[in-house]
């Protein structure tokens, strides 16, 4: 016996067998010479003639002259039939021209079948798929519509995937008989040229599975393409196939969509069952009615699913526009993000951060999945329903296979992910295991099949579908154009802050200034008047005056300071290389901390090198973080003073009030003290020590305990 | 007794009666004229009275109401049929471009105004001492 591997099937010449089935007989007539050049075995016996091999005998030897011109004159490719009475039995004559030669084909009308009435039945058929709203309510229906007009013991209809792969999505059936719904076949089930047949003949009738088969003879040296026979014998592989599933007779018809095979109705009888041509003309009829309806619905719930794909999208649009930090947005729509696709799973792959949403990979897996996928592939897109075969990449946690990536740009850096899992995870066997067809001869069944399937859909995801590539593309189009427009307003707003910066500089230097004439009134009036009327003032009044004149003292120097901090502002640094330690020294001059400050130990470390930068400016820094030092490190046991430098970075560290690092930010702000009192100071020394360091492209940065050491460090960029 | 002219070009009200007692106390001849804003004191200096009493030193400050002090010294120093002055420029601040811009304007002095009276007095003591010997006739 024949190996049956359905995969075989694939080689075999189906349509060239020079066979027939039982229910009819055929003749082949050479459309030159008009002579016949091939007949069935039951030939004579069918029709009720008595004579001898008809080959080479003229057609009206068997029919009226009538058909015989109708016949000679059939063109290619169109089938015709006609009811002809031959020794008072009416017989269906069908014939085709298959190019070369013409194929006559004799079938017995069904007196019990009355045109007029299955005509009216078709039609309120018709009725009844039109109220279908679905495609999966369309399948149900026209499954049990098909039923009842044709009296099969079972009707199926079966979608191909992408891969032909089949399912069973709607079945109709004799209430003893197992569901077959949901089950899946894999495409060896219906090879190749099998599918080619149905696309090209429509419908397809095996009326005993387990009936011999007729030989035709034929006269000429050359094949003769059966393939829009309707006679034709069914390959031995598929008649075993049938007979694994003990099925008897079957009828099928090919549902087309846009010319490909969507799927097939596939009709089973558990005996043998032949139904004739006019039921048979109906049920493609039928078929073609039905497929034409899919093409419709299939086309709105395509639109439906983009129109849904399109609406989450715009949803997602006015958060991301309304939020300036997109990946925040992102992150908290994930859910939408994920649903522009059908994907199981999204990821945002921003500035090396994974905003992750439902079921994808782990993180590491996706970083070099990425990494993959680059050194792969050069595109912008990339996309695949199987990961294993594509890039060699398996084992993903929860079973992802499939991916589509989208860069944001030809440089592939950031980029936008959605995944799906491998089908297989969510499909499960339909039937009762334990009443399931199951060959003996461990053949063919349908629980193999499912088992084939499985194994031939390992590793595949559900494909990327054209919609899903282009809800994908205009994301990334429209993230681009979000950041770029946030981009641009970030820009223009940093123009108005810089000029409004200016403004305040200026003012606050006016202003500044024009505090200190009245001041200077102040400061020389109340020394006037200490100067001339000391000795006619009593205790308190001497108290009053000595309180304004430290009070003028104070604001001349936080006026100062206000000065320097805007000037600071309008200056470039002017570079230039000095020794580190030189200035160090010029600022303990200038501070003269002995005076005030002769308990504390002040500790310079040695070579702390040549520096480039604005020297006044640097001496300026050095002497706020100096004296700032001195001023809260004045009140500890033993004040310590440390000026160094630490892995190129200079630092100036004090042991004494410390702060709590939550208020970091606000010690460099202008005015902002985090003491009361007791410690003089302007609130902005630490304002300008920044802003010099700024102008250095440097960095000014502390590190402090409460009631322990603070340090201030700083880096100055030599570039500047 | 001789009365020594000064012509103070000042706007601000405490520096007037600041200037005016620290010129007094260093020489009490001092006759101090103010005038408040920078028109103002154009008029005055193109005014026959001006040329006929010219003050011994100008005292003006570089930020004036109307016309500014830098605005009217170079206006002043354009005039050639009226007497010309020393003048000494005043200052709350001592900006670089300030200082250029009052010599080559035609200053005679640039001093940035202390905010201390003594360090007051003996600025102006120095200005008045050196540049009223300078300009004795």
């Amino acid at each position: 016996m024949q190996e049956v591997d359905l995969t075989n099937c694939d080689k075999e010449p189906i349509h060239l067998i020079n066979k027939i089935q039982l229910h009819g007989c055929m003749l082949i007539v050479d459309p030159i010479s008009q002579k016949i050049i091939g007949y069935s075995d039951n030939f004579q016996k069918f029709i009720g003639h008595s004579s001898r091999s008809p080959l080479g005998k003229k057609l009206n030897t068997y029919f009226p002259a009538r058909i015989c011109q109708e016949v000679y004159a059939v063109s290619t490719n169109t089938s015709i039939f006609r009811e002809v009475t031959l020794n008072d039995q009416v017989f269906l004559v069908i014939f085709h021209n298959n190019g070369e030669q013409i194929i006559i084909e004799i079938e017995l009308r069904d007196d019990s079948i009355n045109i007029i009435e299955q005509q009216m039945q078709l039609s309120k058929i018709f009725a009844e798929l039109n109220i279908a709203e679905d495609v999966a309510e369309m399948c149900a229906s026209a499954a049990g519509l098909i039923k009842r007009f044709t009296h099969y013991d079972r009707v199926m209809i079966y979608q191909f995937d992408e891969h032909w792969n089949g399912k069973v999505v709607a079945e109709s059936k004799e209430e003893a008989l197992e569901s077959w719904l949901g089950l899946n076949y894999p495409a060896s089930d219906i090879p190749k040229q099998a599918r080619a047949l149905f696309l090209s003949q429509g419908v397809r009738m095996v009326s005993d599975v387990n009936g011999s088969s007729i030989p035709v003879h034929i006269a000429v040296q050359r094949e003769v393409d059966f393939t829009k026979s309707e006679l034709r014998a069914v390959s031995p592989i598929h008649i075993q196939y049938l007979q694994n599933m003990k099925v008897g007779a079957t009828l099928t018809a090919a549902i087309v969509y846009n010319g490909e095979l969507w799927g097939l109705i596939a009709c089973h009888h558990y005996q043998k069952r032949c139904i004739d041509y006019y039921t048979r003309s109906s049920v493609k009829f039928l078929t073609q009615v039905f497929s034409t309806q899919l093409g419709l619905r299939s086309t709105n719930l395509n639109l439906e699913k983009t129109n849904r794909s399109n609406r989450t999208r715009a949803r997602l649009l006015e958060k991301l526009s309304a939020n300036w930090n997109i990946t925040k947005a992102l992150e908290n729509n994930g859910e939408d993000f994920m649903k522009l696709t059908e994907a199981t799973g999204a990821v945002v792959y921003f500035d090396g951060n994974l905003i992750v949403s439902g079921s994808t990979p782990d993180k590491d897996q996706i970083i070099k999945l990425l990494h993959s996928i680059k050194q792969s592939s050069a595109e912008d897109i990339f996309l695949t329903d199987n990961l294993e075969k594509r890039l060699q990449v398996t084992d993903l946690t929860n079973d992802i296979v499939g991916v589509l990536c989208i860069f944001m740009s030809t440089e592939q850096k950031d980029a936008l992910l959605w995944f799906k899992e491998e089908i297989t995870k969510r499909v499960t066997w339909a039937g009762n295991p334990k009443k399931s067809v199951v060959d003996e001869n461990g053949t063919l069944s349908p629980r193999k099949s499912f088992e084939k399937w499985k194994q031939i859909q390992k590793g595949y995801s559900k494909p990327w579908k054209p919609y899903e590539i282009a809800s994908a593309k205009a994301m990334r189009e429209h993230i681009s154009e979000i950041i770029l427009h946030k981009y641009e307003e970030m820009l223009e707003l940093n123009d108005r802050l810089k000029a409004v910066n200016k403004e305040l500089e200026s003012f606050s230097y006016s202003v500044s200034h024009d505090l200190r004439a009245p001041l200077r009134g102040i400061s020389g009036f109340s020394q006037i008047l200490s100067e001339q009327y000391f000795d006619v003032l009593d205790d308190f009044g001497k108290d009053a005056l000595e309180t304004i004149g430290r009070s003028t003292k104070k604001m001349n120097t936080l006026i100062d300071d206000i000065l320097s901090f805007s000037g600071l502002g309008k200056k470039d640094a002017q570079l230039s290389e000095f020794n580190m330690n030189n200035l160090v020294e010029e600022v303990l001059d200038y501070l003269n901390p002995k005076e005030v400050y002769g308990n504390t130990d002040i500790v310079v470390q040695q070579e702390l090198g040549m520096v480039t930068g604005d020297r006044a400016m640097i001496f300026q820094l050095l002497s706020n973080l100096i004296s700032n030092a001195l001023k809260y490190s004045a009140k500890a046991p033993r004040p310590l003073i440390t000026i160094g430098k630490k892995s190129g970075n200079f630092f100036v560290k004090d042991n004494g009030i410390g702060f709590d690092m939550k208020h970091i930010e606000q010690i460099f702000g202008v005015f902002k003290r985090l003491v009361n009192d007791d410690y003089e100071g302007s609130g902005i020394g630490l304002a300008i020590a920044k802003r010099v360091v700024e102008k250095h492209s440097g960095k000014l940065w502390a590190e402090s305990i409460p009631d322990g050491e603070t340090t201030f460090y700083f880096k100055l960029n030599k570039s500047n | 007794m001789d009365r020594t002219l000064v012509l103070s070009i000042e706007d601000d009200q405490s520096d007037i009666a600041l200037m005016t007692y620290i010129l007094k106390e260093i020489r009490p001849s001092v006759v101090t004229k103010f005038i408040r804003d920078g028109q103002s004191a154009l008029s005055y200096l193109r005014h026959p009275n001006f040329k006929a009493n010219p003050p011994k030193i100008i005292l003006m400050d570089i930020k004036l109401p109307r016309i500014s002090g830098l605005e009217l010294l170079k206006k002043y120093r354009a005039e050639k049929d009226i007497p010309q002055v020393p003048v000494v420029m005043l200052s709350s601040s001592d900006r670089n471009d300030e200082i250029a811009q009052s010599y080559s304007n035609g200053a005679n002095s640039y001093v940035p105004k202390p905010r201390d009276l003594n360090e007051l007095r003996e600025k102006l003591t120095v200005i008045m001492e050196y540049w009223l010997e300078v300009n004795k006739n």
